[in-house]
C-alpha cells in the first residue's frame, strides 16, 4: 500500500513536470498569439483585450495553475484553423489511430519475440548470426525509406498496386483490411529490428541464469525452458517495454504513417497542427501524451511488482 | 581493478571482429567525404540549378537531377556533411551534458542534486520525442537550431542515466574508497579515478546518439521540423515522396542508400565497440 | 555399509569432454573412468579448473556450451546404455534416474515460481501423476529432507528462504524421482560451516536410505574425509589417484594428493607444522606439459615424467573398485604394512 502511494506520488510529480515543460514551451515562451488571432491591423484596445483573454498580463504561477485546471477538466479550447473543439477533434481521431496502429504493434512484438527467442536459443550459431544481422540491417534503414518502398511496391502502378496509397474510408472489415495492410506492414518492418534485438537480449540474459541450468539438469525440454522459465522471468522487462512503447508508437508511429498515408488520426492532427502553428491542438496533444506516458510508467511499475515475487 | 581493460586487449578484440572493422572503414570513408565537403573540395554545387527537371543519370549528372534540375549527386554528397554536422554536434553536446549530470547525480546519490537530475530525466523521457521536437520548434520558431536543441534535450538523458549507474557502482569499489580514505579530495577522485572508467559507456553512447541524430533528422525534415535551409538526406527523401509516385527514383535512392550504408556501418561499429569494451565479458 | 563388489549402477569408461580452441579441440576431461555402486558416496576432488564440474555435467549428458562435445567408450546406467541416448532420451533420464545438485542455492532455483510449483514440475515431467499425487509426493520428499511444515515451505518463493534451506529444497528436487545417481557439484561451498555439516549428513542419509549413488564434487578434502566412501583426485582433466577414502588420505601415493593433503589446514593438537601450498598453479588447458601434467609442479619429476603420460596403475576393469590406484611414475612409498592395497 505504501508502495502504491509512493508510486502515485511519483507519477503525480512527473505529471507536474511534463505539464510544466509543455506549458513553458507552448504557452509561456511560445510565440505571441495576438496577431494570429487579430490580424495585422489590431487596435491597442483590441490587443489589450486579447492579452487579457490569453492571460499574457498575469503572473507565471497563476497562468500555470489555470493551464493545469483547463488541461485536467479537458477544456482544451478550439483549433485555430477550423474552430473545431480540440477535445472533439482528439476524440474523433484517437479510434482511427488505435485501429491503424494496433495490428502492427501486436504483430511486430509477437514476431520480434519469436525471432528473439530463436536467436537466443541458438546464440552465437548460424541462425543467431543471421537473425541478428538482419535486425541490425533493419535498424539501419530509416522509417521513411521503409514506408516509401512499401508504398511504391504495393500501392502504385509501378508495383503491385494492390492497396490504396492514401486515405481511410473504413466501413467494414474488408475495407479495414484494405486500408490497414500497408501501414501495418510498414510498422512491423520499422519495429521488427528493434523488437528482435530487445527480445534476444532479454532472453539471452535469462537463459544464462543458473536456474536454467537446474531445470535443464532435471530434464526440461527447450520448449519448457523457454515457455515456462524464461518467459515468466522476462515478463517484467517485456511488460515494461510494451507499456512504455504504447504512447510512443501511438504518437511517433502515427505521426509518420498517418502523414504519409493521409489517415486522419492523432498523428495527422499533430502534424497539421505543427505545420499550421495551431497552438491549442499541439499543446493538448503534447500534454496529454506526456500524461498518458506517465500513467503507463506507473502501470509498468505496478505490473513489475505483480510479475516478480521478489519485489512484492 | 578499474573497469577499463588494457588498451591492447581492446584493440585485439576489435581487430578480430571483421564486421566491426568493415563498419569502422565505412564510417571513416563517410568522415572523409564530410571533411572534403567542409573544406570545399566537393559537393559545393548542391543548390545550383544545372540541368532540366528529372534528367536521368549521365556523365555530367551522375545521379541525374531533381524536380528543380539540381544535381542529385552533389546534393547527396553535401548531405554527408550535414549529417556529420548534426551527428557530431548532437553527440558531443548530449554526451557532455549527460556525463556531467550523470556523474554529479551518481556521485551525490540520494541528495537533492541526484533527485533533481533523476526528476528532470524522468520528465524529459516522458514526452514523446517527435512531439517534443514539435513543441521546441513551435517555441523557437525563428531558430534554425530547434531540431538540434530538441535532440540534445532528449538524448542526453540516456547517457546521464547510464553514467549515473556506473558512477554509483564505481564509487563503492575498493580503489575509489581507498583513494578517498587516503585523503584525496572527492572532486579529484571523481575526475581521475571514476570518470575515466566510464569511458566505454560514453564512447558507445556517443556513437549511438550520432546514429539516432541522423535517423531523427530524416523524420524531422520530412515533417518540416528539420533542416531549414540547406539540403539533407531527410529533405531529399521528403522531396522524393512525390517523385516516386511518378517513377522518379533517383532522388530517393541517392538519399536512401548512402543513409542506409552509414547507419549500417555505425551499427556494426557500435556492436563491435560494445563487445570489445565491455569489461564484464572475458576473452573466452 | 561399505561398498561391495556388486554390479555398479553407473559405469563410465574413458569419458572425454572437448572444447574447440585455436590449437584444435582440447580435452578438458581426458579419459576419466569411474564406477558408482548403489548407496556409495564417491568424492571427486581437485582444484578449480581441473575438469571435475564438467565431468559431473557430462554424466547428465550436458556438454559445456554449444560447441563442447562429450564422448566415452562405454557409459551404462544399470541396464541402460547412455552412450546410445539422443537429447530426448537424455531428457527422460535427467532428474529421474540421474540428478544433480549445484553449488549456488541462491541462484539455482527459479525466483518466480514457488518451491512447491518447482518440485511438482519435476515430478509431473517424469511421472504420470495428477496434481494431487504430485503434491503429496512433493510434500513427502520435503519431509524426508527434514522439513516439518511442508505445506508452508511449498508456498514459499526462493528469495524468502535461507541458503541452507534452499539447498535442502534443491536436494529434494533432485531426489524426488528417486534417481539411481546423484551428482552433487560443490553442494556446500556457498554455505556457512554449520549448515554445511547438516547438508552433508542429509546427503549421506539419503544415499544410505534410498540406495542412490552420489558423486560428490568438491575441492575440500575435509568434506571427502567426512562423508565419502571412496575418493578420486583429478588433475588437469585426468584422474591422478583413486581409492578408499581412508587409504587415500592416510597413504597418498601421488605427489599431487600429498600436496593437497599438506595444504589442508588441520586443527589437531600437537600439529605445529605450517600449512604448505603446492608451488605454481594449474596450467590452462592447451598449456599442459607433455607427459605427466603435474610434472612442472612436482619435485619428484624427471625426464620420464616430462615425456610419458603415466597411466592409472592397476586400472584393470576386472579389479574391484575398492582398490587404491595412482597415475604416477614415482609414487610415494609408505612403510611396509601400512598400505592397504
Amino acid at each position: 500500500m505504501a508502495f502504491l502511494l509512493r508510486k502515485l506520488a511519483h507519477g503525480l510529480l512527473l505529471i507536474l513536470g511534463v505539464t510544466l515543460v509543455s506549458f513553458l514551451l507552448m504557452v509561456y515562451f511560445g510565440p505571441d498569439q495576438t496577431y494570429n488571432l487579430l490580424g495585422k491591423n489590431a487596435t491597442a484596445a483590441q490587443i489589450q483585450e486579447i492579452h487579457q483573454q490569453l492571460g499574457y498580463d498575469r503572473a507565471f504561477t497563476s497562468r500555470y495553475i489555470d493551464y493545469l485546471h483547463d488541461l485536467f477538466t479537458l477544456q482544451l479550447g478550439a483549433s485555430n484553423s477550423n474552430g473545431e473543439k480540440v477535445i472533439d477533434l482528439l476524440w474523433r481521431s484517437l479510434p482511427i489511430t488505435l485501429a491503424l496502429m494496433l495490428p502492427g504493434f501486436i504483430i511486430g512484438n509477437l514476431l520480434g519475440a519469436g525471432l528473439g527467442m530463436l536467436a537466443a536459443w541458438h546464440r552465437n550459431r548460424r541462425l543467431d548470426r543471421l537473425i541478428s544481422g538482419v535486425s541490425a540491417t533493419g535498424m539501419s534503414i530509416s522509417f521513411l525509406i521503409i514506408v516509401i518502398v512499401l508504398q511504391v511496391l504495393l500501392c502504385t502502378p509501378q508495383g503491385l498496386n494492390l492497396f490504396p496509397a492514401r486515405g481511410w474510408q473504413v466501413t467494414d472489415l474488408p475495407s479495414y483490411l484494405y486500408y490497414v495492410t500497408v501501414p501495418t506492414l510498414s510498422l512491423v518492418f520499422i519495429t521488427l529490428g528493434y523488437n528482435t534485438r530487445f527480445f534476444r537480449a532479454v532472453f539471452v540474459e535469462e537463459l544464462g541464469r543458473e536456474h536454467i541450468r537446474t531445470v535443464r539438469a532435471f530434464g526440461a525440454s527447450p520448449a519448457q525452458i523457454m515457455g515456462r522459465h524464461v518467459l515468466k522471468n522476462s515478463l517484467p522487462a517485456v511488460l515494461t517495454r510494451v507499456l512504455f512503447s504504447i504512447p510512443l508508437v501511438i504518437v511517433t508511429g502515427s505521426l509518420v504513417l498517418e502523414t504519409f498515408f493521409g489517415i486522419p488520426g492523432i498523428g495527422k492532427v499533430s502534424f497539421d497542427a505543427t505545420t499550421n502553428g495551431d497552438q491549442p491542438v499541439l499543446q493538448a496533444v503534447v500534454a496529454l501524451t506526456a500524461v498518458l506516458f506517465v500513467v503507463m510508467q506507473t502501470l509498468a511499475d505496478l505490473a513489475y511488482r505483480l510479475a516478480d515475487p521478489r519485489v512484492a | 581493478m578499474p573497469g577499463f581493460e588494457p588498451t591492447h586487449r581492446v584493440w585485439q578484440k576489435l581487430r578480430a571482429n571483421r564486421a566491426g572493422l568493415a563498419g569502422f572503414a565505412l564510417v571513416s570513408l563517410y568522415g572523409l567525404i564530410a571533411l572534403s565537403v567542409a573544406l570545399g573540395w566537393a559537393g559545393q554545387e548542391w543548390s545550383l540549378v544545372s540541368g532540366e527537371r528529372w534528367e536521368s543519370a549521365s556523365s555530367e549528372h551522375w545521379f541525374g537531377t531533381n524536380q528543380l534540375g539540381q544535381d542529385i549527386f552533389q546534393r547527396a554528397i553535401y548531405s554527408v556533411r550535414i549529417a556529420f554536422e548534426i551527428g557530431l554536434l548532437v553527440a558531443l553536446t548530449s554526451t557532455l551534458l549527460g556525463s556531467v549530470c550523470g556523474a554529479i547525480s551518481g556521485w551525490c546519490a540520494d541528495t537533492w542534486a541526484d533527485d533533481g537530475v533523476v526528476f528532470i530525466t524522468g520528465v524529459l523521457d516522458s514526452i514523446p520525442f517527435y512531439l517534443f521536437a514539435a513543441a521546441v520548434a513551435f517555441a523557437f520558431q525563428a531558430s534554425a537550431w530547434a531540431m538540434q536543441i530538441a535532440m540534445v534535450a532528449t538524448f542526453w538523458t540516456t547517457t546521464s542515466r547510464l553514467v549515473r549507474a556506473e558512477v554509483m557502482r564505481l564509487k563503492n569499489r575498493d580503489f575509489v574508497q581507498s583513494a578517498l580514505a587516503i585523503g584525496l579530495p572527492p572532486h579529484l577522485v571523481l575526475l581521475r579515478h571514476v570518470l575515466p572508467n566510464t569511458g566505454h559507456i560514453l564512447l558507445a553512447q556517443a556513437a549511438m546518439v550520432f546514429v539516432a541524430a541522423i535517423k531523427t533528422e530524416v523524420i524531422l525534415s520530412f515533417l518540416g521540423l528539420g533542416v531549414q535551409d540547406g539540403v539533407s538526406w531527410g529533405l531529399m527523401l521528403a522531396e522524393s515522396t512525390q517523385e516516386v509516385l511518378v517513377s522518379q527514383f533517383n532522388n530517393h535512392l541517392a538519399a536512401a542508400i548512402p543513409l542506409l550504408l552509414l547507419l549500417l556501418g555505425f551499427n556494426l561499429m557500435i556492436d563491435a565497440l560494445q563487445d570489445a569494451l565491455d569489461p564484464r565479458q572475458g576473452s573466452a | 555399509m561399505s561398498p561391495t563388489a556388486e554390479d555398479p549402477v553407473l559405469a563410465v569408461q574413458d569419458l572425454r569432454v572437448t572444447l574447440p580452441s585455436r590449437q584444435g579441440r582440447l580435452a578438458v576431461v581426458d579419459g576419466v573412468s569411474l564406477e558408482l555402486r548403489a548407496g556409495e558416496i564417491l568424492g571427486l576432488v581437485g582444484e578449480s579448473g581441473c575438469g571435475k564440474s564438467m565431468t559431473g555435467a557430462a554424466l547428465l549428458g550436458i556438454a559445456p556450451g554449444p560447441s563442447g562435445q562429450v564422448s566415452s567408450t562405454a557409459m551404462r546406467l544399470g541396464d541402460l546404455d547412455l552412450a546410445q541416448l539422443d537429447e530426448r532420451g537424455w531428457r527422460r533420464i535427467r532428474g529421474s534416474r540421474i540428478s544433480m545438485v549445484f553449488q549456488e542455492p541462491q541462484t539455482a532455483l527459479d525466483p518466480v515460481f514457488s518451491v512447491g510449483n518447482q518440485l511438482q514440475e519435476v515430478i509431473r515431467r517424469h511421472r504420470q501423476f495428477n496434481r494431487r499425487q504430485a503434491r503429496t509426493a512433493a510434500a513427502d520428499m520435503l519431509a524426508s529432507v527434514g522439513f516439518a511444515d511442508c505445506a508452508r515451505v511449498m508456498r514459499c518463493y526462493p528469495h524468502e528462504l535461507s541458503g541452507g534451506i534452499r539447498q535442502r529444497i534443491l536436494i529434494a528436487m533432485a531426489m524426488v524421482c528417486h534417481p539411481q545417481v546423484l551428482v552433487a557439484d560443490e553442494p556446500t561451498t556457498a554455505l556457512d560451516v554449520t549448515t554445511q555439516a547438516q547438508i552433508l549428513h542429509l546427503l549421506r542419509d539419503l544415499a544410505r536410505r534410498s540406495g542412490t549413488a552420489v558423486l560428490l564434487i568438491t575441492h575440500d578434502l575435509a568434506i571427502v574425509e567426512a562423508i565419502c566412501d571412496r575418493a578420486m583426485v583429478m588433475y588437469c582433466g585426468r584422474i591422478s589417484e583413486e581409492g578408499p577414502t581412508r587409504a587415500l588420505m592416510q597413504y597418498p601415493r601421488h605427489p599431487y594428493t600429498a600436496g593437497l593433503l599438506a595444504a589442508m589446514p588441520r586443527l589437531s593438537p600437537g600439529q605445529v607444522e605450517p600449512v604448505k601450498g603446492i608451488p605454481g598453479s594449474v596450467p590452462a588447458p592447451g598449456q599442459r606439459p607433455p607427459g605427466c601434467s603435474f610434472s612442472k609442479r612436482c619435485e619428484r619429476a624427471d625426464d620420464l615424467c616430462r615425456s610419458q603420460v603415466p597411466v592409472l596403475h592397476g586400472a584393470d576393469p576386472a579389479m574391484p573398485a575398492a582398490v587404491h590406484r595412482h597415475a604416477c611414475h614415482h609414487p610415494l612409498v609408505h612403510p611396509i604394512g601400512s598400505v592397504t592395497a
